[in-house]
């Protein structure tokens, strides 16, 4: 049992600590998102030409590097610490597992184009009741003569404006299976709001008699998919708390009242304490899952579980967290000038995107007591 | 990163020996009656003694299992499952895990070859000697005096909040020796028996009606010069190690003991026939606290399998479990309704930690109790409040409070 990163994983999240300290000064960052860019494109390129950052996941064969979860993990932490404009969460964290769990020809024909950057893709995830919807309860899918069609909406689509491919799950008379729809297509609408973090542009996605694509039925692989679709979601809120814990303590360090650093009141004290905390549990329990990943890929079951046990506690760790250093900021914190908003928004947002806390709080409450919760290794 | 356990061949051979020793149809240490209890515990322990697994990591020389780090985790998650205790006697956990680890780090070879094997052997039974009625938090601010005076030191002075003090018959006591030095540097650390004219203990009733506390005073008492454990002032910093071996080993199987209690209160939640969705989401929540605290005692095991001693870090551990207590002994009472008023079933063992395996999961007795027992948890071995201010100075590095002095306070 070692649990740690590993010489190279700590030289990779170094190189990335770097690259996105580098692209993503907030300045920078904050005049491409008010300027109306969902993405820095330079920036995109940049990641895949250089770094690979969009095929890190992917098989050798499908030509990626072949990383595992972990991996996935630390570039998803460094990336959403420098909150990175650009479609590498939705692509790398939601579409990737989906393409690589549906079927295979889906992965044979799709993973090649992530893998160089060539291709944005999407999950469209989410069902009207803003849970993660498996069932296709909210888009019905039925054929055209030889094609089929997708009729329904969905809603809080990451990057769903912008992506070459969005995937979603979609009712037919043969039970909910995975379609994809080459954008822009006709019979496709993408409602762009005003965006609560537009660092993670969320668009509404109107399939109206749209041409899809069948990849395959809601199985083990989609179940799968779903939850390391969550561990990338807990590890980009991880990103975004170590970024908010350095903010608060840095402005508690240097920022002076009475005569003295804040730092030195416990009341201001406490709340980086708290904030530590949280950074810190949080970190383990995203590397416990994506490591768990890693080795047991087939105990789906298990690792459902640890995805739900991981998003309810990085979601309400990285909520709790931005909020305190909303608090230890004090005004500065509330202007738009200042990054602080950024990060409590993504805090948010990260919060809903695959479904609330609820949704996991429920599904972990499912578990408990079914008589299989004392076994050796696994919680 | 590798979750495997590779004591997985240890793992199996505490089950075997475990398997061995415990009558067919064990349900655990709570199944047992307090007649039972009494007659199991003692017996139960010289198996531990017999086998060297009462201090699983000593250096066997001192009698201990000469175990690593993680083999001693595997034996106290083991025993966990099982239902049986790891310290069986109240101030077992006082000697093995906090003065023991101290002296093998810090005492000579002769005081080591005296008190490990008599503290194994139960003939001598530790109380902690720290607090002090005017030094709770401000631990290094205390007044209990020790002057050397030939071949011996006479102490004088109060300690307080001992658990289990009136079992004990030693005290390892931190005590002022050099009334000229500055707070923490006029410190020094001594073992002193407790069996004489000099000392009186006091116990003091607590919160859930036991007495499993004490005070203790000191009039002219006396221990031998040799009783002094490093150099005279360096007991701060002795006491420092020690409050980090409190934190150490054990954590995994603490997350398997607290994750048997959920599956308890569970099942006092289907006794009830609660279908309450806001107290299963609670419960959830509790359960997914505990996972956590699992993943961080995975962490604190590889960093101290590397042979690092416990950092400030470890203060996160013992803040989490603390109030993790509260949450869940909270839902307990909000799960038991008005049923926690009037309470009836089986108590709970203090010393046994909470909800031992085996109690029935309806005892609100229990629950209530564990309730009660939870609140001093924020409070001892380093308040909440003590342990952010270790995170926030010793981890963050943000800057101390200014200290006032003496002289600004009666100006």
């Amino acid at each position: 049992m070692t649990f740690e990163l590993n010489r190279d994983q700590r030289d990779f999240a170094h190189v990335l600590r770097g690259f996105f300290e580098k692209h993503c000064a907030h300045d920078h960052v904050g005049a491409v998102l008010d300027g109306g860019d969902a993405h820095d494109t330079a920036l995109w390129t940049e990641m895949n030409r250089h770094l690979g950052l969009g095929g890190l996941a992917i098989d050798e064969h499908y030509g990626g590097s072949g990383a595992g979860l972990v991996e996935l993990v630390i570039m998803l932490e460094e990336y959403g610490r420098g909150l990175a404009p650009t479609p590498l969460f939705a692509t790398a964290g939601l579409a990737r597992p989906l393409l690589a769990g549906v079927c295979e020809e889906a992965a044979q024909e799709w993973l090649p184009k992530l893998a160089d950057g060539s291709t944005t893709a999407t999950w469209a995830v989410l069902g009207s009741s803003g849970e993660v919807d498996l069932g296709g309860h909210d888009v019905t899918a039925s054929r055209s003569g030889s094609v089929w069609v997708l009729n329904g909406c969905r809603q809080g689509v990451v990057d769903g404006a912008t992506a070459d491919a969005v995937l979603t799950v979609a009712a037919t008379n043969d039970g909910p299976a995975v379609f994809l729809v080459q954008t822009p297509a006709p019979g496709v609408k993408t409602v762009i709001h005003e965006l609560l973090d537009p660092s993670l542009p969320a668009a509404t996605v109107q399939f109206e008699a749209a041409p899809a694509t069948w990849l395959g039925r809601v199985g083990p692989g989609v179940r799968t998919a779903i939850a390391e679709a969550t561990i990338a979601l807990s590890a980009l809120q991880l990103g975004c708390l170590n970024a908010v814990l350095d903010i608060a303590v840095e402005h508690a360090k240097t920022r002076t009242q009475f005569g003295r650093p804040i730092g030195s009141f416990q009341a201001i004290k406490h709340r980086c304490a708290d904030m530590f905390v949280d950074a810190e549990t949080t970190r383990w329990v995203v590397y416990y899952a994506a490591a768990l990943a890693d080795q047991e890929a087939d105990e789906m079951a298990d690792l459902a579980h640890i995805a739900h046990m991981t998003g309810a506690f990085a979601t309400a760790a990285t909520q709790r967290a931005a909020a305190n250093l909303l608090q230890v900021l004090g005004g500065i914190g509330y202007t738009w000038e200042h990054p602080a908003h950024r990060y409590f928004k993504r805090s948010t947002a990260t919060g809903q995107i695959l479904g609330g806390r609820r949704q996991h709080l429920d599904a972990v409450a499912a578990v408990i007591g079914d008589g299989k919760q004392l076994t050796d290794g696994v919680f | 990163m590798d979750l495997r356990f590779a004591g997985d061949a240890y793992r199996a051979q505490t089950r075997e020996l475990l398997a061995g020793y415990l009558p067919r149809g064990w349900l655990g240490i709570g199944a047992l009656d307090a007649a039972q209890r009494a007659e199991f515990l003692p017996r139960w322990r010289q198996f531990l003694v017999d086998n060297y697994l009462i201090a699983p990591g000593w250096p066997s020389a001192y009698g201990g299992g000469g175990l690593d780090l993680t083999s001693q985790s595997i034996v106290a998650e083991e025993f966990m499952r099982h239902g049986v205790p790891q310290y069986p006697l109240p101030n077992d956990s006082v000697g093995m895990v906090l003065l023991g680890p101290t002296l093998l780090h810090w005492a000579t070879e002769e005081q080591k070859s005296y008190f490990l094997p008599r503290t194994i052997s139960a003939e001598i039974r530790w109380a902690q000697g720290y607090s002090e009625p005017e030094a709770g938090s401000d631990l290094f601010s205390l007044r209990t005096t020790a002057r050397r005076v030939g071949d011996q030191w006479i102490i004088n002075g109060q300690k307080i909040w001992q658990s289990h003090g009136t079992h004990a018959n030693w005290i390892f006591a931190l005590v002022r020796t050099d009334p000229e030095a500055a707070r923490a540097k006029g410190l020094s650390f001594l073992l002193i028996p407790l069996d004489q004219p000099g000392i009186e203990v006091r116990p003091i009733k607590t919160m859930d009606g036991g007495a499993e506390l004490s005070e203790i005073f000191f009039t002219d008492a006396a221990t031998s010069a040799d009783n002094i454990v490093g150099a005279p002032g360096q007991g701060a910093k002795i006491a420092l190690t020690l409050l980090g071996f409190e934190r150490g080993a054990g954590g995994i199987a603490a997350a398997l003991g607290a994750k048997i209690e959920l599956l308890r209160l569970r099942e006092l939640m289907t006794a009830l026939e609660h279908t309450d969705i806001e107290l299963s989401r609670r419960l959830a929540d509790c359960w997914v606290s505990v996972h956590a605290m699992h993943c961080l005692a995975l962490r604190n095991l590889t960093v101290g399998a590397q042979g690092h001693p416990p950092g400030p870090e470890s203060s996160i551990t013992k803040l989490m479990m603390s109030e993790y207590r509260k949450q869940v002994t909270e839902l307990a009472i909000d799960v038991l309704g008005p049923k926690a008023l009037a309470m009836s079933g089986d108590p709970s063992v203090v010393t046994l930690g909470p909800q031992p395996l085996g109690l029935d999961p309806t005892s609100t007795t229990a629950w209530t109790a564990d309730y009660l027992h939870a609140r001093p948890g924020t409070v001892y071995g380093g308040s909440s409040e003590i342990q952010r201010n270790t995170i926030g100075e010793q981890v963050l590095g943000l800057p101390r409070e200014p200290r006032t002095s003496a002289r600004q306070v009666t100006s």
